[in-house]
């Protein structure tokens, strides 16, 4: 009877109330016997509940490293954190309890089919046989396996090894999803719906998703906000315009002007007035303008007191990709 | 620790039906069953040829002296036994990433190593079980005789005896399935340990024993024995038996008492005889597994 009452406790875990998902204070893991790499520096984060979190930098920048300390996989060497309100020192259990993980990399126990992995996973959270067999099921339809239940997962494809291993991460039912590299190695086709899942997943359950990719276009599709990281380092977190504004302020504005009723050099000449505006070059009929800040009303009242009227005003396509490029640059 | 028993079985049950269902360990026992349904056999009749035609007295107990053979067989096969339920036991769950999954999950490291161990134990003594019951039946059998209590204790202490020998190679298993990352060398590694723990020491042994013979000084007769001490085939064969060794090309020759089987001596006055046997049989097993466990927590630390 005691040991009943306790796993009923275990079972109802609720995640404590804080305001933040994942939280890290100065987080730090060396490694090396004479502790001469730093995986991961002084990392500080906060990911709001409901987020979809990306996590992006060079191999080597101690992501895998973090998500390991996160889940409770890894002491860190220095600073603290907190997941789902738990400790990530003291409260690994509960950490686990509340988390799903699909780690880089995932292997499984290849003799057995996937309704047997899955209920071999399922065990260790004593969840009751009835729930288990059909969260199993559900699962794998989720996940589009359900042709392959009872087929052994060492004869599952690559796509199909990631979609199984997101339905082993979601056996718990977990309040916060850790997927490193979800969709490496795997189709354009097989990754949009490993993507639409996640997007799926974090809409309809409000599950709370830190992830880590190689793929800019991914994270920039389905993140909320982003963090890069390089060498352990935090270099940038924010939404994608966030990190725009970052790059921005560091690297000046690129805009591309066409005009009408003004010939391009008197145009060229009114918007090299404006202050600010740091070179100017005329390309095919296209007036590009660097500017240090971002001048768009400054600069077409410009054109106009000049007697002209700017007929194309664009700034130069700033995606994650560039951004990610040109935040890493030099570290 | 975190250690958490029922998650420990839940992976032992895990563990034993995968290393059940294994094709290596299936050929095995199967190997094993018919051989020792084939040795119990041939000893029972040949004690029964020899006895009815003179040549060697009626032995006092027929069911033990069935044994013999099979005690012989086990000295040579329940190694190989062990050794096939974890030389690569946690290799193939590094290997294939498994236990990086199995991680994520609300169970620690300790909880994992001890799982593995009480499936691999346990499916150790079920193999052992079979063993015994398919020499004993053998040998009621043929025989058609009843077996008494005594007797079935000392089939009995045989059984832990065995199950100890083979326990300590499931042992030197695990440990190599730690260190070692690679099943293919692993199972090298054993085979070789085994080797030279079983016929490359009782050459050695042999050669120091006839080579030494004629000036029979302490000197060189401790030299073979605390050689001896090393392999647990030597204790395993003194206890069962009673023979000095069992290895290939040794000697074999019988101590006063032929082991636990000889029912001329009383079982305390077999304890006597052999206790340190004993002991190192016990402990051996014991300090491996205890090595593995620590090992294995410990690489929580640098991975
Ligand atoms: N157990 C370890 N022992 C020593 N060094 C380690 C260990 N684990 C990671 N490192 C080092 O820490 C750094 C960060 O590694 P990590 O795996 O976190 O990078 P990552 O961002 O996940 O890279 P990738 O994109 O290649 O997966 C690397 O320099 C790596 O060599
Ligand atoms: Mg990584």
């Amino acid at each position: 009877m005691e040991s009943m009452s306790i796993e009923l406790e275990q079972n109802e875990i609720v995640p404590k109330t804080d305001e933040f998902a994942i939280e890290t204070i100065n987080l730090s893991k060396v490694f090396g016997k004479e502790n001469q790499i730093r995986a991961v520096d002084n990392l500080n984060l906060q990911i709001r509940k409901g987020e979809v979190f990306g996590f992006v930098g060079p191999n080597g920048a101690g992501k895998t490293t973090t998500m390991k300390m996160l889940i409770g996989l890894l002491e860190p060497s220095e600073g603290s954190g907190k997941v789902a309100g738990f400790d990530i020192v003291r409260e690994v259990i509960n950490i686990r309890v509340t988390t799903g993980v699909l780690p880089e990399p995932a292997g499984f126990y290849d003799n057995l089919t996937a309704r047997q992995n899955l209920r071999f996973y399922a065990k260790l959270y004593d969840i009751k046989p009835d729930v288990r067999e059909k969260r199993i099921v559900n699962l794998l339809e989720t996940v589009d396996l359900t042709r392959a239940i009872d087929q052994k997962t060492g004869g599952f494809s690559t796509g199909m090894r990631k979609r199984f291993g997101l339905a082993q991460a979601l056996i718990n039912e977990p309040s916060v999803l850790f997927l490193d590299e979800p969709t490496s190695g795997i189709d354009p086709l097989g990754a949009q719906m490993m993507r639409d899942l996640i997007k799926d997943l974090n809409r309809s359950k409000g599950v709370t998703v830190f992830l880590s990719s190689h793929s800019m276009e991914e994270v920039e599709d389905i993140c909320d906000r982003i963090a890069i990281i390089a060498r352990g380092k935090l270099l940038a977190v924010g939404s994608v315009e966030d990190l725009r504004d970052i790059v921005r302020a560091k690297e000046g504005v690129h805009y591309l002007l066409e005009f009408q009723d003004i010939p391009i050099s008197e145009a060229a000449e009114a918007v090299n007035n404006v202050e600010g505006v740091q070179a100017l070059e005329i390309q095919n009929g296209t007036l590009h303008v660097h500017a240090k800040m971002k001048l768009r009303p400054e600069i077409a009242k410009a054109v106009k007191t000049a007697g002209g009227t700017v007929s194309m005003f664009e700034e130069e396509e700033m995606n994650l990709q560039k951004l990610f490029l040109k935040i890493i640059e030099g570290v | 620790m975190n250690c958490d028993f029922e998650k420990a079985l839940i992976i032992a049950k895990k563990e034993f039906a995968d290393s059940f269902w294994s094709p290596i360990f299936l050929s095995l026992l199967g190997t094993l069953i018919l051989a020792i349904f084939a040795v119990t056999y041939r000893e029972i009749l040949q004690t029964e040829f020899y006895s009815q035609i003179g040549e060697i007295p009626v032995p006092q107990s027929a069911v033990l002296e069935g044994f013999y053979n099979t005690s012989l067989m086990m000295a040579w096969f329940s190694p190989l036994i062990g050794i096939s339920l974890s030389f690569d036991s946690i290799i193939k769950e590094r290997k294939s990433a498994s236990l990086n999954v199995l991680l994520t999950h609300p169970v620690f490291r300790d909880t994992i190593i001890l799982g593995k161990m009480l499936g691999a134990v346990l499916l150790l003594m079920v193999v052992m079980l079979i063993s015994s019951g398919i020499s004993l039946g053998t040998i009621i059998l043929l025989l058609g005789t009843k077996v008494s209590l005594m007797e079935l204790n000392r089939i009995a202490v045989w059984f832990i005896l065995t199950f100890l020998y083979a326990l300590s190679f499931l042992s030197i298993g695990l440990v190599c399935s730690i260190f070692i990352r690679e099943a293919k060398d692993s199972i090298v590694y054993n085979i070789v340990i085994w080797l030279t723990l079983s016929i490359m020491f009782t050459w050695i042994l042999t050669f120091f024993r006839y080579s030494l013979e004629p000036i029979v000084s302490a000197g060189s007769l401790d030299i073979t024995n605390s050689l001896a001490a090393l392999s647990p085939m030597h204790h395993y064969a003194e206890l069962s038996t009673g023979r000095a060794s069992l290895g290939w090309g040794a000697g074999g020759e019988r101590e006063n008492i032929s082991g636990i089987l000889d029912i001329r001596f009383t079982l305390v006055q077999w304890l006597k005889e052999f206790w340190t046997n004993l002991i190192v049989l016990f402990i051996a097993p014991l300090i491996l597994l205890i090595a593995a466990y620590l090992k294995f927590l410990r690489e929580d630390i640098s991975a």
